[in-house]
């Protein structure tokens, strides 16, 4: 960018916000260029930078916030939304520089309706203090997502995200009533107030998961329960993960509405949950099944599904493992336990039907150890977020030892991707689960919908014309001049 | 060799972490993701490893902020995030590259006269925080609630080094740490009372990590703990109504243990030990329940106690920032039901009544309860 031109957007945006809420000094660009995605960590801990916005903006009004859109369609420059910058797919990664906008200063709760059982609040607002504040009214927010002490709620929807009891609560998608979006011309507009109608389309859902390329979440509805009178946790050892697939596919089927199942397979119980927790298990597949709500409701759901645990020959372990890994489960998160560099690593997540399920983990596991077995790969994987359906493959890959040269790490790096991609494809799976697509997956976008790539398309060419906002994501190119 | 790149190893497991958000003090009040734990980690991962250089936002950056012992103990690890500034804080200012509000603090401070230690005193108050005030008129209270336990402290106010120490100035520091061990050893000192948990942090974690030792015959115990061993019920408490304790930073890193894995955990409020144990909580508790107070908590107490903006300097160094943490606090505690906020602390006493115009809550300092 010209400096002229640097200086007049500085000079227009300290105007609109006001000149404390404008940042432009690289000691504080430097962390909006980085999120928990493994390329922009892998580059700074090269020793480089990695692409930084030219301007940092924290608008606090709406008004401001689409001020700031307009501006920036004036000088067609990029406009990045940032939450919580907790995202691991890249999702605020200013990949052609422009204005990040941080939304946490759009954090008030605006009601809750206690009657339909509701919150409004602004995106900004941080899972964690959301959550605390509904808990001291006695609500929840039932999405526990790994990030909730980093992410915002705008963040939670921009996403798609799931949440750790989302098997009994759903989705954030599904637990949103209505939002507020600033499109990408600044004008300002509210999905229905309702999400289920026949009213015409849906259009909160083009919004929901579109990590900002369509406009910016600035407020939710959002759907709450109450705190539960009982939540329990059990866990089991399967013989083997088919018998737990098989089990865990049952209890859905016969929709006892577990809280939350997480099966995990032979290596993840051996490495992981005998590391972790300290539970000796040596062979099998561990999995940790709750339930909550009504102590009456949950001794009838927990008696129906032990027993169809039974039938599938599981060692009962009891409830001291689960309630374990109930009161640790945000550890795994913290370092040193969570994955980071020298590593490479990504999380493979992918949705698909029980039919593929099986084929799918199988496939995908043989793919990438065989094709990576000289870089030491470590492939393994955990089905939580299960559906009447279907359920989420969470697998992952380690390479303890990845190239020193960050060019080709990141060549590694992509390839491993666009394999399991491919895998997840093929058998009949989506690219992502929860996480989002962000700048990790952005190129795939275009081969999943096929021909209908142009519905997205053609709905970005009629919203955003120049292409400003969260350019580089979502399979949209960079920004159109002129 | 920097200071800081002793903690290198530490710097490069937290540098990407945003588990502590919740807890990034400033941050949470600026709204700018430079001032949470990770922003700053980042950044002094970078400098410590030689990939980045300080400069002037960088070593801003540093200073808007406590020590951050906050985000130590929310971590589930607790890593070392204070002791990473603290070394942080003496690069800058052994580089000569202090901001300029940090040099006047420091300066102010060090030009402070000590005054001489009261004579061949058994037992002496040492107000640290107080003389860090600049106004000894919370002595009072402090020297009624001690004479109705019958004891006879005189006070000496005197500067412990600890403000000079948290902003890096570890030789002005020194100085002054040499001053109170030489007024100890001439006075004859046997029992000293810490006025507040920061002077307490000097005489028993600084005074150490700068290599100054205290008489041996010395004994440091807390203001809250002497008056806990002699308390009786006392006029005044009833026009308190609910009470929220103020925890001020440093007693974080007085602390026997800081936050469990069970603190972090959305809406947990179940056993307020999970919060930080030691006596430097337990002991303005122990007095208020022996009072009869109506006490109320949240997530934010114990060693995950925001700051009332009086902690590490800050309140000296950028005051428009500690003012904002100190209506913060003052709103929490609103929010949480409480009437009133006692703190053990002179410094967060005295700050955050500073800023209770216009709210509806009032501050105490703990001694302040016994004095009536």
């Amino acid at each position: 960018m010209y400096r002229l031109q640097h200086q007049m957007i500085e000079t227009e945006l300290n105007n609109i916000v006001g000149r404390d809420y404008v940042v432009t000094a690289e000691a504080d660009r430097l962390i909006y260029g980085v999120d928990y995605f493994w390329l922009p960590r892998m580059l700074v801990d090269r020793g480089q930078t990695p692409p930084l916005p030219d301007f940092v903006v924290r608008p606090g009004s709406v008004d401001e916030l689409a001020a700031v859109v307009r501006l920036a369609n004036q000088y067609q420059i990029p406009v990045i939304p940032w939450g919580g910058g907790s995202g691991s797919q890249g999702g605020i990664v200013p990949v052609y520089g422009g204005i990040t906008v941080d939304l946490k200063r759009l954090s008030r709760m605006i009601d809750i309706d206690t009657k339909s059982q509701t919150v409004t609040a602004q995106a900004g607002i941080g899972g964690y203090e959301l959550e605390c504040a509904l808990n001291a009214r006695g609500y929840t927010l039932p999405h526990y997502p790994a990030s909730v002490h980093a992410a915002t709620l705008g963040g939670y929807l921009a996403a798609r995200g799931s949440g750790t009891i989302s098997t009994k609560y759903g989705k954030a998608e599904d637990m949103v009533l209505s939002i507020q979006v600033v499109l990408p011309n600044g004008d300002v507009m509210r999905t229905l107030p309702v999400p289920n109608h026949a009213a015409g389309p849906g259009i909160l859902q083009l919004f929901v998961g579109a990590e900002g390329s369509y406009g910016i979440i600035t407020e939710a509805t959002m759907r709450l329960e109450r705190l539960p009178e009982e939540r329990r946790f059990r866990s089991f050892l399967f013989p083997d993960i088919h018998a737990g697939l098989e089990a865990g596919r049952h209890i859905m089927l016969d929709r006892l509405q577990p809280l939350v199942i997480r099966l995990y397979d032979e290596p993840s119980t051996i490495k992981t949950v005998r590391r972790v927790l300290g539970a000796e298990v040596d062979h099998g597949a561990y999995m940790v099944i709750g339930f909550d709500g009504r102590r009456e409701l949950v001794d009838v759901q927990e008696k129906l599904a032990f027993a169809i645990c039974a039938q599938y020959k599981a060692e009962d372990l009891g409830e001291e493992l689960g309630r374990q890994w109930w009161e640790h489960r945000y550890d795994f998160y913290f370092p040193p336990k969570t994955l980071d560099l020298p590593w490479m690593f990504g999380t493979l997540d992918t949705v698909c039907t029980y039919d593929k399920l099986e084929p799918l983990y199988w496939g995908k596991k043989q793919i990438l150890e065989e094709r990576y077995k000289a870089w030491g790969i470590f492939y393994y994987a955990h089905f939580s977020h299960w559906f009447p359906w279907g359920a989420m493959i969470y697998d992952r890959f380690i390479i303890e030892n990845p190239p020193a040269d960050p060019d080709e790490a990141l060549a590694l790096h992509n390839e491993i991707w666009d394999e399991a991609i491919k895998a997840n494809l093929e058998y009949g799976a989506v690219l992502n689960e929860h996480h989002g697509v962000g700048l990790k997956l952005a190129r795939h976008v275009r081969k999943q919908f096929g021909s209908g790539f142009q519905v997205l398309e053609g709905l970005k060419h009629a919203l955003d014309p120049h292409n400003i906002m969260n350019p580089g994501k979502m399979g949209f190119g960079p920004v159109k001049r002129g | 060799m920097s200071h800081l790149a002793a903690y290198t190893k530490d710097l490069y497991e937290l540098r990407f972490s945003p588990m502590c958000k919740p807890a990034a003090e400033v941050a949470n009040l600026t709204k700018l993701e430079s001032h949470t734990t990770r922003g700053r980690m980042m950044l002094l991962w970078r400098i410590a490893a030689g990939m980045a250089e300080w400069g002037v936002r960088e070593a801003e950056l540093i200073y808007e902020s406590t020590l951050d012992s906050i985000s130590e103990a929310f971590d589930v690890f607790h890593y070392p995030v204070s002791q990473t500034m603290l070394k942080a804080r003496a690069d800058i200012w052994e580089a000569d590259l202090a901001p300029a509000p940090v040099r006047r603090a420091v300066e102010e401070s060090a030009n402070t006269d000590a005054g001489a230690p009261p004579t061949q005193a058994e037992t002496l108050l040492l107000a640290g925080e107080i003389a860090q005030l600049g106004d000894d008129s919370l002595l009072k209270p402090i020297g009624r609630a001690l004479e109705k336990s019958n004891l006879n402290a005189p006070a000496w106010v005197a500067q412990t080094g600890a403000l000079a120490y948290a902003l890096g100035a570890w030789d002005v520091a020194r100085e002054q740490a040499g001053k109170i061990r030489d007024g100890l050893k001439a006075g004859g000192v046997h029992i000293i009372i810490a006025d507040g948990p920061e002077t307490a942090w000097a005489l028993t974690k600084i005074y150490p990590a700068l290599g100054i030792d205290l008489p041996e015959q010395v004994t440091v115990k807390l203001l809250s703990t002497v008056l806990s061993e002699g308390v009786n019920k006392a006029g005044g408490v009833s026009k308190l109504g609910p009470v929220m304790v103020h925890d001020s930073r440093p007693a974080c890193l007085l602390a026997d243990h800081m936050a469990t894995n069970l603190a972090i955990l959305p809406g947990y409020l179940e056993d307020e030990a999970a919060f930080g144990e030691g006596e430097v909580y337990t002991a303005p508790r122990r007095l208020l329940d022996a009072l009869g107070v109506e006490r109320v908590f949240g997530a934010w107490t114990r060693s995950l106690a925001k700051s009332s903006g009086a902690d590490d300097g800050l309140w000296l160094t950028y005051p428009r920032l500690a003012g904002g943490l100190a209506g913060q606090r003052l709103d929490y505690a609103a929010q949480l039901g409480a009437a009133s906020i006692v703190t053990d602390s002179p410094l967060a006493a005295a700050f955050l009544t500073q800023h209770t115009p216009g709210r509806d809550i009032q501050v105490k300092l703990l001694a302040e309860l016994l004095s009536a």
